[in-house]
């Protein structure tokens, strides 16, 4: 029986007033919303989000009264069920997206892992993106002031500058270069009145020229040395001492390690996409032959560790083979 | 749950799965497995030793044994559950990062 397609699941963070439901219901619009169930949390008891998406999705939900990363983590997993069941049933026959928009104040971490170690939406649900929306002219100050703002960046695997019409351009300057700070992997785009595109690819890493092959440690007054290594391979892994390391690494290292993101080339099994959050494993993804030695590298986001030994240990790993 | 041998079947650790058909497929086939788990444990067995730890496998191959030097045993199915064992038994976090075990491998590759 052919394998049916796993649901891809896009998680949209973003502080309070940043602009969320406005990228939501652009890219709604743009997709004419075929397709695309919303779930939406909201911090407060009356949900308004969810009647501004709810005409242009398949399917809207909403989880009102608290934060779907703690206190109502147990109603999204409930909801993301019911859509599932609805998918299944033909209910919502072409269901292909699921856009979590959780509320300003949520942590995305803790909503991805209780996803992925539920024993079946983890079998049905894919994780395409963490997309944090950041307020082009509130930002700057929120990442000085909220801690949930500099957790949203951090984690993310797209930033999203809203508001960048209404805001000087050396501000939104000033903004993007703290963002690059504080999660230099991620992509960083201008959304002028909530035109941005919310739905992308998986795997977004950093142009090569820019970034391949440095290893860097970057201090903010935002950040408690937020560190960023890129490495690019020129010759193939092996997979089994790379299992072993990174498993490793993750159960020691999980807290201070925010993401390991990239591609790498597996001896004998080819293109291998590895994504962690925090000590979260995806699923390795098999590419097969489609973006081999080309695309193999790895990009670590990590507070308080030294890229260097991140990358020393690595190649100590494999060195054992 | 295995008939013969009573073991609780879960699914297999992400280190363990591998492409069938494109796509990313349960267990691996058994050769394949076999090997793989052989030589995690000869690489297991290397990165352990710095902490006076030792690992091999059970005799149906699905279980990791790790021991130390007094005695305690701790059987465990992945490597997931290697790394708790291994703390526990060593009575300290083993850090991948560490400056004496990257220096030991290095000399003993």
């Amino acid at each position: 029986m052919a394998r049916r397609r796993r649901l891809e699941l896009i998680l949209l963070t973003g502080f309070l007033g940043s602009g969320k439901t406005t990228l939501l219901r652009r890219a709604l619009d743009h997709e004419r919303g075929a397709g695309v169930a919303v779930v939406v949390n909201e911090f407060s008891d009356i949900g308004l989000d969810q009647e501004l998406a709810a005409g242009s999705c398949a399917a809207c939900l909403l989880i009102a009264g608290g934060c779907a990363c703690c206190n109502r983590r147990e109603e999204l997993l409930a909801a993301l069920h019911r859509l599932l069941d609805d998918s299944e049933r033909g209910v919502l026959s072409g269901l292909r997206r699921v856009v979590i928009e959780t509320s300003g104040l949520a942590d995305p971490a803790p909503i991805a892992t209780a996803i992925a170690t539920d024993p079946v939406l983890r079998h049905h649900f894919e994780l395409k993106a963490i997309v944090a929306v950041v307020d082009g002219l509130a930002g700057l100050e929120q990442l000085r002031t909220q801690l949930e703002v500099k957790r949203q960046v951090e984690i993310a695997d797209r930033v999203v500058i809203s508001k960048t019409d209404l805001a000087p351009a050396t501000h939104i300057a000033e903004l993007e270069c703290v963002l690059s700070v504080l999660n230099p992997a991620a992509v960083v785009e201008r959304a002028p009145m909530g035109g941005a595109s919310l739905f992308g690819s998986s795997i977004e890493l950093p142009h090569r020229s820019s970034r391949a092959n440095v290893a860097r440690s970057l201090q903010h007054e935002h950040s408690q040395a937020v560190a960023c290594l890129s490495l690019a391979f020129d010759s193939p892994l092996d997979w089994v001492a790379f299992g072993v390391w990174l498993s490793m690494l993750l159960h020691t290292h999980g807290t201070e390690l925010l993401r390991v993101k990239g591609i790498i080339d597996a001896a004998g099994l080819g293109a291998v996409a590895i994504n962690t959050v925090e000590q979260l494993m995806y699923p390795p993804e098999h590419l097969g032959n489609r973006g081999r030695a080309q695309q193999a590298r790895l990009v670590f986001i990590a507070r308080g560790l030294e890229p260097q030994s991140i990358a020393r240990s690595l190649w100590a790993f494999q060195h054992v083979a | 749950m295995c008939v013969l041998c009573g073991d609780l079947v879960g699914d297999p650790h992400w280190t363990e799965r591998s492409v069938q058909g494109g796509q990313v497929g349960g267990f691996a086939g058994e050769t394949n497995r076999r090997q793989a788990r052989f030589r995690r444990t000869r690489i297991l067995n290397r990165v352990l030793r710095s902490n006076n730890l030792t690992v091999h496998e059970d005799l149906s191959g699905t279980n990791y044994v790790l021991g130390n030097g007094k005695g305690s045993q701790e059987v465990v199915q992945h490597l997931g559950q290697v790394w708790p064992a291994a703390d526990k038994l060593a009575g300290v976090r083993l850090d991948p990062l560490d400056d004496g075990l990257l220096t030991a491998l290095e000399k003993s590759s």
